[in-house]
């Protein structure tokens, strides 16, 4: 792999904001710039809406823990899937979005996860039995 | 990222920086690029009027941001990551100290 070549990376950008799929974000459109370029030089990239589906909890899978649904184990797989994570927020009364909140303390739980490997790299953990087929640079937003 | 129509985008990104870092993920130099436009109640980043699409000082520090990311995305996936050594949770369970200097010789 040269210097230049990034074309075995892969990128998860995530929108934490507050507004409603298919509403217009400008969040979304502040990182779309960075994903272009990511883009442009090979990084397969993926954009997704971190969306308000999320629901909060301390455990990897709340649906284990009594909740009825629990969308994050398949948001989860993405991440943990890519080398990179671009998180992009709207800051709402100064504070972080509570949509990137939940993000990251869903992120959080999964340190509980026993099998986090003891290397780091860009990724919070490597895929492992988190085995997932990402999808190209696409240019919609999921 | 961070955007909005007032303060705060910095303290948005300081809160996110540090708790990706929390959760192992390696942070590159200038991480972060955001855009308010003024303090005040007006138009947001992708209303015409904004200018925040045009806006210099936002293109770059997107622009060095991504870089930064992906020379250091590169870098380590092409050394296999930050070496396992003197981070091992296991050897660590297992007593292994890494040099921390011990406390019963003093």
């Amino acid at each position: 792999m040269a210097d230049d070549d990034f074309c075995d990376l892969r990128a998860v950008f995530v929108s934490c904001t507050l507004k409603r799929s298919p509403e217009v974000s400008d969040t979304q459109g502040l990182i779309t710039n960075s994903a272009a370029i990511m883009a442009a030089h090979g990084v397969r990239t993926d954009k997704v809406r971190g969306g308000a589906r999320h629901r909060g909890g301390v455990q990897p899978d709340m649906t284990e823990h009594g909740a009825a649904r629990d969308d994050w184990p398949a948001f989860a797989e993405k991440v943990l899937a890519a080398d990179i994570l671009v998180l992009g927020a709207p800051s709402w009364r100064c504070e972080n979005s509570s949509v990137c909140t939940r993000v990251i303390e869903r992120l959080y739980a999964l340190s509980r996860r026993p099998t986090t490997p003891v290397s780091t790299s860009t990724t919070a953990a490597s895929a492992g039995s988190w085995s997932l087929a990402m999808r190209t640079a696409s240019s919609t937003w999921r | 990222m961070v955007t909005g129509n007032e303060d705060g985008i910095k303290h948005v990104a300081m809160n996110v920086l540090y708790s990706l870092q929390h959760l192992v993920y390696t942070i590159p130099s200038q991480a972060d690029a955001v855009w308010s436009g003024e303090a005040s109640p007006g138009p947001s980043y992708l209303d015409e009027a904004s200018g925040g699409r045009e806006n210099e000082f936002r293109q770059r520090n997107t622009t060095f941001l991504t870089w930064n990311i992906m020379h250091l995305a590169a870098m380590l996936k092409r050394c296999g990551g930050i070496p396992a050594h003197g981070n091992h949770r296991s050897a660590w369970d297992a007593g292994a100290r890494f040099d921390h200097p011990n406390p019963e010789n003093r």
